[in-house]
C-alpha cells in the first residue's frame, strides 16, 4: 500500500470534518495547501505505483492539477461567498468541496476499473450539492439535470466494467494495460459503453446536455473545478478503458465523436448570449482536443497533458473572472456588460488573459499543447480530422475573443467597482500560469 | 435445471415490472413496483448464490433488500408531498410511451443477440439490458423528479441483473454500486423542491 497516496486522498476527506469546527475556513485552506505540497512531492519524485493504486505520468499531472485548482477555488470561494458568511450553507459547501476533491484524487489513482467507476460516480454525488449553495430555482434545475443526466449516462459505463471483467478475468487496471489489452467483440462493447458513459461526464456530443447548464449556474469556483479538473478526470477514466481495448476501429469511433464535439462547440459558440455558458462550450471543445491528443499517441499525449494542465488554470481564470463580473454587474448576459476596462481593470486583464489561454493563443501552454496534438494528428495520417480540428479551433478562438473584447472594450464607465483583492489575485494568478507552463515543460525535459 | 427456470421466471417478472412502471401515472405505486423489482433481483442473487455456493451473492441479496427494498423506498416516500395522498404525473402520451417502450424492448433484445450473445452464450442477460434501457426511457420521457429517480434505480437493477447473468462482479464493486445509488438518491432528494415537474427554462437554452 502506498501511504503517500493514501494520505493525499485522505486529507481532504478527513478535513471535511472541519464542518464542525469554528475555524472551518482555515481548515479547508490548510487542506488545500497540504494537498498541493504532497502532489508536488509525487510529481517531482516521479512516483510510480501499480499495487492498490495506479500512478503513472498521466495520474501525476492530474493529481497536481486537481490539488492546485482545489486550493485556488477554495481561496476564491472564501471571497466570493462572503455574503453567506459563516452559515451552515458555507460550512457544508466547503466540506463537500473537500469530499469532491478526495473522490477525484481517488479516481485518478485507484488501480481497479470497478472502483474507478465508483470514484467517478462519487464525484457526481459529492459535487451535486455544490451547485446549490444559494437555493435559487434555476440553480436547482441545473443541479437536477447534472445529477440525472450524468448518473444515467454513467450507469452505461458500468456495462463496460462487467464486460471487461468477463473478457480479462480481472479489473486491475495495471494488469490489463501491461498485458497490452486485446480486442474482442466484448472489449469492443466495453469501449463503446465507456464512450457513452464516461463521455456523458466528459461532455462529449451528443451526451453533453448537462454541461452548459451546470457550468453556467454553479458558483464560479465550482465551475472552475468542473471545467478544469472534473472533466479531465472523466477523460482519464475513458482513456484507461481505451488503453485496455485499443483497436483501430475503436480509435476511429472515439476520434469521430471527439471531432463531432469540437465541430458542435465551434458552431454554437458564436451565438452564445451568456459568458459562463460560452466558457462551458469552450470546455467541451478543449476536452475533445485533449481526447484527440491521447488517441493520436506519441507526441500527441504530451500535447494532451500540456493542454489539460494549461486549460485547467486558464479556464479557472476565466471562471474566477466570470464570478467577479457577475458579482459586480449582477448579470451573465454578454450584451449587458460594457465599460469593463474602466470599471474592473484587474478583472479585465484576467478575463482577456484567460480567454486567450483557453482559446490556444501563443505563447500560452494551450497553444503548445494544441500544436503538438495537431502535429501528431497530421503525422498519423488523419488529414481530414486535422483540418476539421484546425477550423473548429479557429472559429472558437474568434468567437470567444470577440465576445470578451465586446465586454471589455465597449462602452464607458466612470466608477471603479472591483471585488475583493483575494478574488482578483486568484483570477490573475490562474490566468498567468498557462504562460509559465511551456517553460516548465521545456525545462523539465518533457518536450 | 430448476434454478435456471426459476431465474428465467423471475427475470420475466422483473421485465414485466419495468413495463408496468412505464405506463403508470401515480408516483407511489411506481415506487412500490420498483421496490418489488429490487426484491425480485435479490431473489435471483439468492438463487445464483445457492447454485454457485457463493456467500458473496447471498450477502449481495441481503444488501439489495435492505438498501433498495427499504432505504431507497423510505427516502423517496419521505420526500413525497404528504398533503396529497396520490401524487400524479399528468401525461398525455401513454400510447406513444407504450409504443416507444416496446420498440426499446425489441431493440435491446436485438443488441444483446448480436453484440453480447456470441461471446456470453446466455440469453438471460438480454433481460438485464432491456431493464437498463427501459430505465433510460423512463428518465427521458418523464418530467417528474420521482419518476427520474425510479428510472435510475431501474437502470441500476438492470445492470446488476446483467452482471449476475454474465459474470457476477466482485462483492466490493457490487456494494460500491449499491451504496452509490443510495447516496445519489439521498443527495438528489435534497434537490427535490415543491415543484417536482421539470420544464424548459429560457436561461438554460442555447
Amino acid at each position: 500500500m502506498n501511504y503517500t497516496l493514501l494520505i493525499l486522498m485522505s486529507i481532504p476527506a478527513v478535513l471535511s470534518l472541519g464542518y464542525f469546527s469554528r475555524r472551518f475556513k482555515e481548515v479547508t485552506v490548510a487542506s488545500g495547501v497540504i494537498t498541493v505540497a504532497i502532489s508536488l512531492y509525487i510529481l517531482l519524485t516521479g512516483m510510480h505505483d501499480s499495487g492498490t493504486f495506479f500512478v503513472d505520468y498521466l495520474s501525476r499531472y492530474l493529481i497536481v492539477t486537481i490539488s492546485s485548482i482545489y486550493l485556488l477555488s477554495v481561496l476564491f470561494g472564501l471571497g466570493y461567498h462572503h455574503k453567506i458568511g459563516e452559515s451552515a450553507n458555507m460550512r457544508l459547501h466547503l466540506s463537500l468541496t473537500d469530499l469532491f476533491v478526495s473522490t477525484m484524487l481517488f479516481s485518478v489513482t485507484i488501480n481497479n476499473f470497478g472502483l474507478l467507476w465508483f470514484g467517478i460516480e462519487a464525484t457526481t454525488v459529492s459535487s451535486a450539492l455544490l451547485l446549490v449553495i444559494e437555493r435559487e430555482p434555476l440553480k436547482i434545475e441545473a443541479a437536477w439535470r447534472y445529477v440525472i443526466i450524468v448518473s444515467a449516462g454513467l450507469t452505461i459505463s458500468l456495462v463496460s466494467v462487467v464486460t471487461m471483467y468477463y473478457a480479462f478475468g480481472t479489473l486491475t487496471i495495471s494488469k490489463i494495460i501491461s498485458s497490452g489489452g486485446s480486442f474482442t467483440e466484448l472489449t469492443g462493447i466495453a469501449a463503446g459503453a465507456a464512450l457513452v458513459g464516461y463521455g456523458t461526464k466528459v461532455g462529449l456530443f451528443p451526451m453533453h446536455a448537462w454541461l452548459p447548464d451546470a457550468h453556467s449556474e454553479a458558483p464560479s469556483e465550482v465551475s472552475a473545478m468542473f471545467s478544469g479538473v472534473l472533466l479531465p478526470v472523466a477523460i482519464y477514466a475513458l482513456y484507461r478503458v481505451y488503453e485496455a481495448t485499443a483497436d483501430p476501429k475503436i480509435t476511429s469511433l472515439y476520434l469521430f465523436v471527439a471531432l463531432l464535439t469540437m465541430v458542435f462547440a465551434a458552431l454554437i459558440l458564436p451565438s452564445q448570449r451568456f459568458y459562463k455558458r460560452m466558457f462551458a462550450y469552450s470546455t467541451m471543445e478543449n476536452m475533445a482536443m485533449i481526447l484527440i491528443g491521447l488517441l493520436a499517441g506519441g507526441i500527441g499525449v504530451t500535447g494532451a497533458i500540456i493542454l489539460m494542465v494549461s486549460h485547467a488554470f486558464g479556464k479557472g481564470g476565466a471562471f474566477y473572472s466570470s464570478g467577479n463580473i457577475l458579482e459586480t454587474y449582477g448579470t451573465k448576459s454578454i450584451s449587458q456588460i460594457s465599460g469593463m476596462r474602466e470599471k474592473m481593470p484587474y478583472t479585465s486583464v484576467s478575463l482577456i488573459l484567460s480567454s486567450l489561454a483557453v482559446t490556444g493563443a501563443p505563447p500560452f501552454g494551450t497553444f503548445l499543447g494544441e500544436f503538438l496534438i495537431l502535429a501528431a494528428l497530421y503525422a498519423s495520417g488523419y488529414t481530414i480530422p486535422f483540418i476539421l480540428a484546425l477550423v473548429s479551433l479557429f472559429i472558437a478562438f474568434a468567437s470567444i475573443n470577440f465576445h470578451v473584447s465586446r465586454m471589455v472594450f465597449s462602452g464607458r464607465s466612470e466608477k471603479r467597482d472591483e471585488p475583493s483583492v483575494l478574488q482578483r489575485a486568484v483570477a490573475i494568478f490562474s490566468s498567468v500560469v498557462p504562460l509559465i507552463i511551456p517553460v516548465i515543460f521545456v525545462l523539465g525535459g518533457m518536450i | 435445471m430448476i434454478f435456471s427456470e426459476l431465474e428465467g421466471i423471475i427475470g420475466v417478472l422483473m421485465l414485466a415490472s419495468t413495463l408496468v412502471v412505464q405506463i403508470r401515472s401515480y408516483i407511489r405505486p411506481m415506487t412500490n413496483t420498483v421496490v418489488t423489482q429490487s426484491i425480485l433481483l435479490a431473489s435471483i442473487a439468492i438463487i445464483i448464490g445457492i447454485r454457485e455456493s457463493s456467500i458473496d451473492l447471498i450477502i449481495l441479496a441481503i444488501l439489495i433488500i435492505v438498501l433498495r427494498g427499504f432505504l431507497v423506498r423510505y427516502v423517496l416516500n419521505r420526500r413525497l408531498p404528504k398533503a396529497r395522498m396520490f401524487v400524479r404525473e399528468y401525461s398525455h402520451g401513454v400510447a406513444s410511451v407504450t409504443l416507444a417502450s416496446v420498440i426499446v424492448l425489441i431493440a435491446s433484445f436485438l443488441v444483446f443477440r448480436y453484440a453480447f450473445y456470441p461471446s456470453v452464450h446466455d440469453p438471460l442477460g438480454a433481460i438485464g439490458l432491456s431493464i437498463l434501457f427501459q430505465g433510460l426511457l423512463l428518465i427521458s420521457t418523464r418530467r417528474n423528479s420521482f419518476a427520474h429517480f425510479i428510472g435510475y434505480v431501474e437502470e441500476e437493477n438492470g445492470i446488476i441483473f446483467l452482471s449476475l447473468s454474465i459474470i457476477p462482479l466482485p462483492l466490493l464493486i457490487e456494494i460500491s454500486v449499491l451504496l452509490d445509488v443510495l447516496a445519489l438518491v439521498i443527495a438528489g432528494t435534497v434537490l427535490v423542491t415543491d415543484n417536482v415537474e421539470h420544464t424548459r427554462v429560457e436561461e438554460l437554452m442555447g
